[in-house]
């Protein structure tokens, strides 16, 4: 027991006497954690510019455009006369979005036709474009039902029938668990989770890196591999449980992302979720012969990794065998459950699926964690091991 | 010229050597790209599944369910006995949205007594929240104008007039440089162009670092006869050349193999811009490692700066959305200019005077670049720098 208290405390002192391995595996979690929260902390875009070309300059335009503007999504920033000057602010990224009321839009109404009016909005930003497009479609809709609502008065229907023929079913459509659609109330919790297992990954495999390109392995030769892998995440589970506290507790309150559900049962899907993304750091970092390499080969999967669990580009939107392909990494599936959890009240027992797949991906990457580095250590003992 | 040639071929010799050079510089963007691909594949949402409560269960209430199964992007997977069990699909994740249906509903249309149906979606995935908000939202839209222009023609009215009548306000909408309003069109550019901003600034202190880290600075400054400039040209080429070809690649994927459109009518601008946003990205490593002078410290500040720089860019969270500070500091990353330009040119086809302003800032990298020339030749001269952890 004396030699494993020693071994504990070899491994505490690779971590922190390592300035490198220290700037990642806790230093990229707070700065990362602190910077992302702070770039989507504006949750939602408001008051996006737009251009308005009114050709009919009638009471009932001036009333739909004075009516956009009073949307918190649409400012109008500009009244212009032809739609080559609308062209022209908009390449200029001075408006995002354009709307365009025709010189007969009054009178068709009056007459009782149909009314067109364009929008031209901003396709290669995506939340512009949704955005823009639901405001003024919102405010057609309900200035349509104050039109048929008259026009029925005055074909003698009494006012309280005249609505409801106006629109015989009324709708509502409510956000679960993120009332106004927020930016970052979506994504962080995905991204927090995320970081915990990419820092662990890259931290890791930069100080099995420095063993092997530093032949430090001959240090633990009285161990056999199995005490080794233990040893090590055990120390590494320790230092992740006040730093997963601080990730998923501490900036939650910092930034007030959804705070739901039952934290003991989200503590509990932590713990596989960890465990596995240290034995799969042990199982990679055991392949690498420098010091750097984790760096260089893992810093570019981090937005692949974000995007293959589905939270931003959905899950229905790819081949489903990709998607299945994916969880692979602990990231997708805890992603997901988290996001349930966390975000909608859901119980262990509803991401039960996800719990397993982690519990599953602990033993296939504790195994692998295993015979990497009964591979690693071979490799060193070898006379020639380049 | 022969000191050239002989730091171009130490650069080659150097890259044939280094199984993961040629990992990291090749066969990672170009699998990681192909993986984008395979995601997007499929192009665009379909069946996101939501739940159904008929508490009615009339002609109306079916009526209106089959219209959200026809839906392309919705897929009613289940017909929920009551609300609670409803939710708790929800929960467990086997729907997306919850449509409830009240009872009395067809009577309540039928009569015009104010029939209402309320719908929840899950807003913890973003966009597949704004899209069946959306559709939803439009199913019942479209039920209306049905439902009003039956009552109409029962009053006598001819189909034509009625249909007039119950949707007098239409909406023409246009969606400006993405033809099918598919997000893939707006993220799959953005993302591919993000694997070469991660790898370039990698490889380029890769490239650099090893000579610090290994102690061979000395002898790459003196192949290249004492003249750090000269090194550092022979050192770059190659990869230059390399991410041209992968950004080409890239680039025929997207647009010959996807059909994403080219609206840009000068060409040259486009490629100028490419050109840049490579160089821009290379001298974003030289000014790291120069500065900082530790392969591994480098390594890591870019690697945390080159993946911010997809959230600061703009491209899912726009600018005008962010803290000013933000903004401006989103400035400071060479991928912001590169995605406006990009925009400006490639999918807006803006006049080239709109991109020039960006292409000039990207410029200004490799003009920081260029400064730093003497403070790296210092590096590369003095030993103290050898060897760092």
């Amino acid at each position: 027991m004396i030699r494993i208290s020693q071994l504990i405390k070899h491994e505490f002192s690779l971590i922190f006497k390592d300035k490198g391995a220290v700037l990642i595996l806790i230093g990229a979690l707070i700065i990362y954690s602190l910077l992302y929260g702070t770039i989507y902390q504006p949750e939602v875009v408001r008051d996006i510019p737009i251009a308005v070309i009114d050709l009919d300059q009638s009471a009932e335009s001036r009333e739909l455009v004075r009516r956009v503007n009073a949307t918190p999504q649409a400012h109008v920033a500009f009244e212009v006369n032809s739609l080559d000057q609308a062209k022209q602010l908009f390449l200029e990224r001075k408006v995002s979005g354009v709307l365009h009321i025709p010189k007969d839009y009054e009178a068709k109404i009056l007459r009782q036709q149909q009314s067109y009016v364009s929008i031209y909005a901003d396709g290669s930003y995506f939340l512009l474009y949704n955005n823009f497009f639901s405001a003024i479609a919102n405010v057609a809709l309900n200035q349509s039902v104050e039109v048929k609502t008259h026009n029925l008065i005055n074909n003698g229907v009494e006012p309280d029938m005249a609505q409801n023929i106006a629109q015989p079913l009324k709708s509502k459509v409510s956000m679960l668990y993120n009332p106004y659609l927020g930016y970052a109330a979506a994504l962080l919790p995905a991204v927090l989770i995320l970081i915990l297992q990419q820092v662990i990954l890259i931290g890791i495999g930069l100080i099995m890196g420095t063993h092997s390109e530093f032949k430090q392995w001959y240090l633990y030769r009285n161990f056999p591999t199995r005490t080794i892998v233990f040893v090590k995440s055990l120390c590494y589970c320790t230092l992740y449980i006040p730093l997963a506290f601080y990730l998923l507790w501490i900036n939650y309150e910092i930034f007030g992302y959804p705070f739901k559900g039952i934290q003991l049962q989200q503590a509990m899907l932590l713990v596989p979720y960890i465990c596995s993304s240290i034995f799969a750091a042990i199982a990679f970092g055991g392949l690498l012969r420098r010091r750097e390499s984790s760096i260089v080969y893992l810093a570019s999967f981090s937005i692949l990794l974000l995007m293959m669990s589905g939270i931003s580009w959905p899950k229905e939107g790819m081949p489903l065998w990709f998607y299945y392909v994916g969880k692979i990494f602990p990231s997708s599936s805890a992603i997901e459950a988290w996001t349930a959890m966390r975000s909608a009240g859901a119980t262990i027992y509803n991401v039960m699926p996800e719990w397993i797949t982690l519990w599953g991906l602990t033993a296939f990457y504790g195994i692998l964690a295993l015979i990497s580095v009964r591979f690693a250590r071979k490799r060193e003992s070898r006379p020639n091991n380049l | 010229m022969t000191h050239f040639k002989n730091s171009i071929y130490r650069e080659l010799k150097r890259f044939s050597s280094d199984r993961s050079l040629l990992l990291m510089t090749v066969i990672i963007p170009v699998v990681t790209a192909c993986l984008y691909l395979i995601m997007f594949s499929k192009g665009d949402i379909h069946n996101i599944p939501i739940a159904v409560c008929d508490n009615d269960k009339t002609n109306t209430s079916r009526q209106i369910i089959q219209m959200l199964d026809a839906t392309p992007t919705l897929k009613v997977t289940l017909d929920a006995q009551d609300i609670t069990q409803a939710h708790s699909a929800m929960v467990n994740g086997d729907a997306f949205a919850i449509v409830n249906i009240p009872k009395g509903l067809e009577k309540n249309v039928m009569n015009a007594s104010g029939a209402q149906i309320n719908s929840y979606v899950n807003g913890t995935y973003i966009t597949k929240a704004g899209i069946a908000m959306r559709d939803l939202s439009t199913v019942f839209q479209a039920f209306n104008i049905g439902a009003q222009s039956n009552i109409m023609m029962a009053q006598g009215l001819s189909p034509e007039q009625s249909f007039a009548q119950s949707y007098p306000i239409v909406i023409d909408k246009h969606i400006l440089f993405n033809p099918f309003g598919s997000y893939s069109y707006y993220l799959l550019p953005g993302l591919m162009a993000m694997i070469l901003v991660v790898i370039i600034v990698m490889t380029t202190v890769y490239v650099i670092g090893t000579e610090l880290r290994y102690s061979t600075a000395p002898e790459w400054l003196e192949t290249a006869n004492g003249n750090m400039s000269r090194a550092l040209i022979a050192k770059i080429i190659p990869y230059f050349l390399l991410f041209t070809l992968i950004l080409i690649f890239f680039n025929t994927a997207l647009y010959r193999f996807l059909g994403l459109p080219m609206n840009s009518d000068t060409i040259t601008v486009v490629i100028v811009g490419n050109l840049f946003f490579i160089l821009s990205h290379i001298a974003m490593g030289i000014i790291l490692i120069a500065v900082f002078a530790n392969f591994r410290l480098a390594l890591s500040i870019g690697a945390g700066i080159s993946i911010a720089s997809f959230s600061l860019s703009g491209l899912t969270f726009p600018h005008m959305a962010m803290y000013p500070a933000l903004e401006k500091l989103a400035q400071f990353v060479p991928f912001t200019h590169y995605l406006e330009m990009f925009i400006d040119s490639s999918m807006r086809g803006a006049p080239a005077r709109y991109s020039y302003e960006q292409i000039f800032f990207m410029s200004l990298f490799i003009l920081a670049a260029m400064l730093t020339v003497p403070l790296l030749k210092k590096r590369c001269c003095n030993p103290k720098c050898f060897g760092k952890l």
